[in-house]
């Protein structure tokens, strides 16, 4: 593994890409499910197509979820370090680290709502 | 506010001393990136509707889909985005895990090549939605 005294950067730059293919497929097949093999976005409906897909389906919608907020909250942090050096923002990472993490909480528990009888 | 314009501004300024066919791909990404961003977030809060009962969702499905000849050209333009961040991006980590590094062009004309028959395509299946009510 290549370590060093210093951050370098390495594990988000890599992760960055992993999930940005991960998402590339995730996202068509998500798109595709909802967006061209249904059409009907009244509750009932989406509800029943959400419990069709079981409890699996909730965890798939949970890491693609997981997914765009480490992708997305990453790209932020890249975008910021571009105009701050990283030494002035160090508040950065763990704030974004809380947004991600309170975000994929409540994604969970709202995404749960389409699951209850 | 008026520093993101001032970025805006600087992105145009950099863009015209290197104009390099990966330099506006490059401000495309960062741009989609950052709408697609914007838009996960209004997403997040419709489909997050569903808790407070099924009939706010419904009113929030509703509130997004009327007019019809507003919003199916936006999630076409919507489905564009994500066609362009993401073709983009697996042409970048190509190019960055390969040795692409000499084929700028090749690659670029490859990834419209791709770009261009999925967004015509989706595009189609979208608009036909409308046309069949």
């Amino acid at each position: 593994m290549a370590a060093s005294a210093q951050p370098t950067g390495l594990v988000p730059w890599v992760l960055q890409r992993v999930t940005g293919v991960l998402l590339a497929l995730w996202v068509a097949t998500h798109f595709i499910f909802w967006h061209f093999a249904h059409s009907d976005w009244s509750f009932a409906s989406v509800a029943a197509r959400a419990l069709s897909t079981g409890f699996g389906g909730w965890l798939w919608d949970v890491i693609l979820a997981a997914l765009c907020l480490y992708h997305g909250l990453n790209g932020v942090r890249n975008i910021v370090y571009d105009y701050t050096p990283p030494q002035k923002a160090a508040w950065l990472t763990p704030a974004l680290w809380i947004v991600g993490l309170v975000g994929i909480v409540l994604i969970g528990y709202h995404l749960a709502g389409f699951r209850v009888t | 506010m008026k520093k993101v314009l001032n970025l805006l501004v600087q992105y145009y300024r950099e863009h015209l001393l290197n104009p390099h066919l990966g330099m506006k791909l490059f401000l495309l990404q960062r741009i989609t990136g950052v709408g697609i961003a914007f838009y996960l977030l209004m997403h997040m809060t419709v489909i997050g509707s569903v808790r407070l009962g099924p009939a706010s969702f419904d009113r929030m499905m509703v509130l997004v889909s009327e007019p019809a000849w507003l919003f199916k050209p936006l999630e076409v333009v919507l489905m564009a985005a994500l066609l362009l961040h993401g073709l983009n991006g697996l042409r970048i980590t190509i190019l960055d895990f390969g040795s692409l590094a000499r084929h700028h062009r090749v690659s670029i004309a490859v990834m419209a090549a791709a770009f261009v028959p999925l967004v015509a395509i989706g595009g189609y299946l979208f608009l036909s939605h409308i046309a069949q009510g």
